[in-house]
């Protein structure tokens, strides 16, 4: 099924965008608790509280993909050191297209309208469908970190993934 | 990765850790007001701050739940820090940043005091199971002084850090619980009011 993108910074976002990144959050986030924390993006509860937060300055968000497999990003701007940190929330089963769209978007937003030097995307290293989209985005493994969080189970590794403008604007 | 620098802290005065307060803004606003210091700890050159700017971005980080503890001398005077960051409860990991206040103190090993102190409360009070952090790529000091806590380079964050118009990477790095536990073992009776 192709999918259709939403989102933005909250002032360019309709009713009806945030309202489907709430739903989408109602699903992808209870399983995320461990990651969110293991990447310092820290929410608030209830699914309206956290989607405002992930539109409110410097913040953006985006999400994609099938209704029952959504796929749901943000973009937050940091200004010491100057750079944009990525978190991209993926039900199982998402299509790669929209995992695709996203990051796209959210790359674009950083590098093209925001003109940070760099941007960066932690996720768990077992999460085999957001290191391919890394790798299709130009992103490279910077760094890993043993163990970071504790998710379906057991530990799993942070991979620390991260692309320069000049890297991004090469492959455009 | 190498051993203990046990003799080199031996030879140094005894230091403790404590909470921050306010009164310690003065010893961080002139740590910030050398522009090598800050390069060296925070990757960055900052406009010199009077203490109570200090003071307004320590209440900021506690906000966030960021620790700020002071190594401190036997008269109370604080020598060095531990900032700890990304402190995360639910899988017990926290990132650490640390420096000595006064130039002619570095070098000694109290830097590697300093931080032992600090890890070792981490994880064998705490709880804690890995600590991350990093240091710019031309901080050497700070590479060798981790290197004897156990240290284990992870990777390097390419291009974060911005001095004097060049572009410097992050050395990222982790320490395991217990790999600081081989090297530092811990006397599990050393607060229970017995001895071992």
């Amino acid at each position: 099924m192709s999918t259709s993108i939403a989102g933005g910074p909250a002032s360019s976002l309709s009713a009806a965008d945030q309202a489907g990144l709430e739903r989408a959050l109602v699903t992808l986030r209870p399983p995320m608790t461990t990651y969110l924390a293991a990447c310092g993006w820290a929410l608030p509860s209830g699914a309206a509280a956290a989607a405002s937060a992930l539109l409110e300055e410097p913040r953006a968000a985006f999400v994609a993909g099938h209704p029952e497999r959504p796929v749901a990003g943000a973009l937050e701007r940091h200004l010491m050191p100057a750079m944009g940190s990525l978190l991209v929330l993926a039900a199982a089963g998402a299509e790669a297209s929209a995992i695709d769209d996203v990051v796209d978007r959210l790359t674009e937003l950083a590098f093209h309208e925001l003109g940070l030097p760099r941007c960066e995307w932690r996720f768990l290293a077992g999460w085999d469908h957001l290191r391919a989209a890394a790798a299709r985005a130009g992103f490279v493994e910077e760094a890993r970190l043993d163990q970071a969080c504790f998710f379906a189970g057991g530990y799993d590794d942070l991979v620390v993934a991260g692309i320069l403008a000049g890297e991004w604007r090469a492959r455009r | 990765v190498e051993g203990p620098a046990v003799s080199a802290v031996a030879a140094l005065p005894s230091i403790s850790l404590r909470l921050y307060r306010p009164s310690d803004a003065d010893a961080f606003a002139q740590f910030r007001r050398d522009p090598t210091s800050t390069a060296l700890a925070f990757g960055s050159v900052q406009v010199p701050q009077p203490a109570e700017v200090v003071q307004q971005m320590a209440d900021g980080l506690m906000a966030r739940g960021d620790l700020i503890w002071m190594w401190v001398d036997d008269a109370d005077t604080p020598v060095g820090f531990s900032l700890l960051t990304s402190v995360d409860w639910l899988n017990r990991t926290l990132a650490t940043g640390s420096g000595v206040f006064s130039t002619a103190q570095r070098g000694r090993g109290l830097g590697t005091l300093g931080r032992r102190l600090a890890l070792d409360h981490v994880f064998n009070e705490m709880g804690f199971r890995r600590a991350y952090g990093e240091f710019a790529a031309y901080n050497e000091a700070s590479r060798r002084s981790h290197a004897k806590l156990g240290v284990e380079v992870v990777g390097a964050r390419r291009q974060v850090f911005h001095v004097s118009g060049a572009y410097y990477d992050a050395i990222v790095y982790m320490v395991r619980r217990e790999r600081f536990n081989e090297l530092f073992p811990p006397d599990p009776n050393r607060y229970l009011g017995r001895r071992a």
